[in-house]
């Protein structure tokens, strides 16, 4: 299972913000968020980000420190990509407003202080925030729980009439629930090309009007 | 002259994955890593050493989903697995930088009837293995890993600790010898086959310098198609040897055409600890709550000294402890040798032992090796004896060691494995090699003396130039970290 299932240990009253049924304004908040930001020329590509990244959030899948008790496909949160000669990290922006919110029709993404999350537990797979993310941040990929694939019931594949996984979209969540909080991708690089930015919101930004996505 | 002696690379990078990123270039010792950056690289076979640290620290793995569908992604990821020759139900991520794979023929062979399977593990496995199975860094395994090898089918379970033993008999016994008969000095250890390799590529004028011992892995293989073979009456030629060992270049070693004794090989196939790891994955066995069980005797009982050749400076502090009381004839004032036990890439020290002030260093690490042996080629080096192992750490961070998925554990993982190999040095009985009672027995019994003819045949071998000497490094490189210490 993907990082998100970090969410699997929250409190339940910690979900009621996201229950109502307000807009998405009400849970994106204008708190100046932080990100991760990459200096892209100094990325040599060695994908070290992604496989720490993959390492810390999936304790759930019973992972530890060794390759080998990796049982699940490497999901990470951030991509390194390839652009002619450059190698550059993509992950979440943590945008203030956040379009990928607007777009959930399930209000499965919300701002917590500053940190954009998404409720893999709510999700329901639909990829309209994929397509609304301006960065290619977010990806829809099968859900894996102690070292197994969840299947969605109810969807079956209709030659082999086998149960198809359940997918739900995950992404950059600043490590917020790892041990000491610290982006596990900014500690593995090793040419430190990743870096925190932290927001600073003493004064909080002009509030915005909200932007209308169509709902479903 | 013969530079090309490795037909089959062991160590290889996977074009189709490789970013180019260097990293690997960053820890090759020996600079055999050769690309463009951002472009895939190549190992230069004739050059490598086969110390595996470049595929410890590979970070670029095959991601299932980069294919336009899942069906795509397993399909390709099954294409890897067999080009590798990796056991198929492997559920690892794939990484770019590899090494070759010997389970499959393996697990082939003990289904073989008529054959009498023998395994032998190294000193650094029993402090790894569990990583592998999602214990904590350094959790000590012993009892474990010889219940998971009877249970893999093997009709003995021997361990390398023994030929360890063995090592510093011999080792110790010609170290004395050249001290006092002159040379040639300094002598250096062969216990680590990375470091015979360097020495053969780089610095072939050198090679009398290096112990005429066969590793630890070596003689026990050597003694369990003899002396063991006699014990539980079986044919020779009806042995299969296995090792388990912490290292890729051990495939390497157990092949040369020299690791024979009467027609036999003295290792017929190595696996590294990850393999171990997929096998009892493969046969389902629990490994966590297996039983502690016993090796079998005499070639799996081991003293203390034998238990720490896993760790740098550990043959030093094995062979001290056994030198020492053979040269003197005393008791060694303490058995814990601090001085030899640091992380520094070369550590010295002189130790007084009778009336010899023994001038000693601990190499870590082959890029740090350059320096000392041009002082030793220049004869400007005054040591008597120097340990060297190819890896950062010694065998505890070899090659074939579980993979750690984030730098920051590299460390924390070497600094756990060491303590623990150390603990179980300090929990034995006996401590030293010379005291082990099954060494005695085995010198009594069937050896004779150490250096005696027996010994000659079995467990000492000749080395051989593989390349024109040395083509990498600089004499200038910086060593950091050189601390020099002293015992009186
Ligand atoms: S996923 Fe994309 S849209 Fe949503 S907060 Fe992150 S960067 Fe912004
Ligand atoms: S770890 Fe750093 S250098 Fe490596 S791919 Fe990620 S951002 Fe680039
Ligand atoms: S083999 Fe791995 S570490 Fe070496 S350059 Fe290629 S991707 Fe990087
Ligand atoms: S195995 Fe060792 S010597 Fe060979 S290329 Fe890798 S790091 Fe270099």
């Amino acid at each position: 299972m993907s990082g998100t299932g970090n969410m699997m240990h929250r409190p339940t009253d910690n979900r009621s913000a996201s229950t109502n049924r307000m807009g998405a304004a009400s849970r994106t908040s204008t708190v100046a968020s932080s990100f991760v930001v990459a200096d892209a020329g100094q990325c040599i590509g060695c994908k070290a980000c992604e496989l720490a990244c993959f390492a810390v959030h999936s304790q759930a899948n019973g992972i530890g420190a060794s390759v080998g008790t990796v049982s699940v496909p490497v999901l990470p949160k951030v991509y390194v990509v390839r652009t002619g000669e450059m190698y550059v990290p993509v992950q979440c922006r943590h945008c203030e407003n956040a379009p990928c919110a607007h777009a959930c029709p399930v209000q499965a993404i919300r701002q917590e202080d500053g940190v954009v999350m998404i409720d893999e537990e709510r999700c329901i797979g639909c990829t309209f925030c994929v397509l609304a993310c301006p960065f290619g941040a977010i990806e829809v990929s099968p859900v894996y729980r102690a070292g197994h694939v969840v299947t969605q019931s109810g969807l079956t594949h209709r030659a082999n009439r086998v149960a198809l996984p359940r997918t739900a979209a995950s992404k950059c969540d600043l490590c917020a629930e790892t041990e000491n909080g610290k982006p596990a991708c900014v500690e593995a690089c090793p040419n430190h090309v990743l870096r925190l930015a932290k927001g600073i919101s003493d004064s909080p930004p002009e509030p915005r009007r909200e932007v209308f996505f169509p709902r479903l | 002259m013969k530079t090309t002696d490795c037909t089959d690379p062991v160590i290889h990078i996977d074009p189709t994955l490789c970013t180019g990123c260097r990293r690997c270039a960053e820890v090759c010792p020996v600079d055999a890593i050769e690309g463009l950056p951002g472009e895939p690289q190549t190992v230069n076979a004739d050059r490598c050493v086969i110390c595996g640290q470049c595929v410890q620290i590979c970070s670029v793995y095959a991601s299932d989903w980069a294919g336009s569908s899942p069906q795509e992604g397993a399909a390709r990821r099954l294409e890897r697995i067999q080009e590798r020759d990796m056991p198929a139900d492997i559920r690892e991520p794939l990484f770019a930088a590899y090494y070759s794979y010997n389970l499959n023929k393996v697990a082939d062979m003990m289904t073989k009837p008529g054959q009498f399977r023998i395994v032998q593990c190294a000193p650094a496995i029993r402090v790894s293995l569990a990583e592998e199975f999602g214990m904590p860094f350094g959790t000590l395994t012993p009892g474990k890993m010889a219940a998971a090898l009877r249970r893999l089918g093997f009709d003995r379970v021997y361990d390398t600790n023994f030929g360890a033993d063995v090592t510093i008999m011999e080792e110790g016994t010609e170290l004395i010898r050249r001290v006092t008969e002159g040379g040639p000095l300094p002598m250096f250890t062969s216990c680590c086959p990375a470091w015979v390799r360097f020495a053969e590529i780089e610095y072939p004028d050198l090679l009398d310098h290096l112990s005429s011992c066969k590793s630890p892995m070596q003689m026990l293989g050597a003694l369990i198609k003899s002396y063991g073979a006699q014990l539980d009456e079986v044919e020779p030629a009806n042995i299969y040897s296995v090792a388990i060992m912490p290292c890729t270049c051990k495939q390497f070693e157990c092949d040369r055409p020299e690791m024979e004794s009467d027609g036999y090989r003295d290792v017929d196939e190595v696996l590294t600890t990850r393999e171990l790891a997929y096998w009892i994955k493969q046969r389902g066995i629990d490994f966590a709550n297996l039983p502690d069980e016993e090796f079998d005797s005499p070639l799996g009982q081991y003293s203390g000294a034998g238990s720490i050749f896993g760790v740098t400076g550990g043959v030093m502090e094995a062979a001290i402890r056994t030198g020492y009381e053979l040269l003197t004839n005393e008791k060694l004032p303490k058995l814990q040798l601090d001085f030899v036990r640091g992380e520094e890439g070369i550590r010295v020290a002189e130790v007084q032992v009778g009336k010899l002030q023994l001038k000693v260093a601990v190499v870590a690490g082959l890029q740090h090796a350059y320096q000392l042996l041009d002082r030793v080629q220049a004869g400007e080096c005054d040591y008597h004896f120097i340990e060297v192992m190819g890896c950062p750490a010694g065998c505890i961070s070899g090659g074939g060691q579980p993979k750690l998925m984030l730098e920051k554990h590299r460390i924390e993982a070497y600094r756990a494995r060491k303590s623990s190999i150390y603990g179980h040095d300090a929990a034995h009985q006996v401590r030293k090699s010379h005291e082990n009672p099954h060494i005695i027995k085995l010198y009594d019994e069937f050896l004779g003396e150490p250096l005696g003819h027996v010994s000659h045949h079995l467990l000492h071998t000749t080395f051989q130039q593989r390349g024109p000497g040395k083509q990498s490094r600089s004499s200038t490189i910086s060593t950091k970290g050189d601390t020099g210490y002293s015992i009186h």
